[in-house]
């Protein structure tokens, strides 16, 4: 049938489109898994099975990936660090507003802290592991929030940055 | 590249939220406590598992 709709042509989507779905997922069972902790022993252990499954997915992907990005376990680098640090001892600070060495390494945290959390709970579906699975837990939260707050840093700044130098006149200098 | 990861991440916790209530409305405790329970409102699982001693 012909028509004047102009049609997309689908597509697959990227590796870096499937990471980031894959991310979606994961903080979607991470938060549930977290709210249905106290009182949904049923809901808690779907959500949670399903972070685990999520968790061996990536790390079977990582694995079969190597060093080939988005993939790749979210390593930093050394010239990545010494890079970064470099602009700061110059007295550039605008290294914060692109992508720092921190947010793979929080991303790197996140994952190790996710896969000790969900084992044991695997774990204390057995044996009497609850108390450390909780702690993990709770522990983990605090991990979450570190990397939230990495990641939307430089977002923010970068943000409140271009709104400032919108708002000012021109001519007028900040102090730096 | 931060607006499409915010999005997806909220549809990732809107599907599992809808994938969770899902299994709990059919295979756990029915609709009404599963909402709950995705809410942090749960009333726990002592008698989950048909463990009731005192019978």
């Amino acid at each position: 049938m012909r028509g004047s709709m102009t049609m997309t042509k689908p597509r697959w989507p990227k590796p870096f489109e499937l990471l980031l779905v894959w991310h979606g997922l994961l903080v979607g069972s991470y938060t549930i898994a977290y709210l249905t902790a106290e009182g949904a022993h049923g809901l808690h252990q779907f959500a949670g099975y399903s972070a685990l499954g999520l968790l061996a997915v990536r790390l079977t992907a990582a694995l079969i990936a190597g060093e080939r990005p988005p993939w790749a376990l979210p390593l930093p680098k050394a010239s990545m660090w010494k890079n970064f640090g470099g602009k700061l001892a110059h007295g550039h600070f605008s290294a914060l507003l692109g992508r720092t060495p921190f947010a793979p390494l929080s991303g790197l945290v996140i994952l190790a802290t996710l896969v000790l959390v969900t084992l044991s709970g695997l774990a204390a579906d057995w044996w009497e592991w609850e108390d450390l699975h909780e702690s993990l837990a709770e522990g983990s939260l605090a991990v979450v929030l570190i990397h939230i707050g990495i990641v939307s840093f430089a977002p923010l700044l970068k943000k409140l940055g271009e709104s400032r130098t919108g708002t000012e006149p021109d001519g007028l200098t900040r102090n730096a | 590249m931060f607006r499409k990861t915010l999005t997806l991440v909220l549809l990732g916790v809107l599907f599992m939220g809808t994938a969770t209530l899902t299994y709990g409305t059919f295979f756990d405790k029915g609709f009404g406590a599963s909402v709950a329970g995705i809410m942090g409102m749960g009333e726990g699982d002592d008698d989950d598992e048909g463990e009731h001693d005192d019978d």
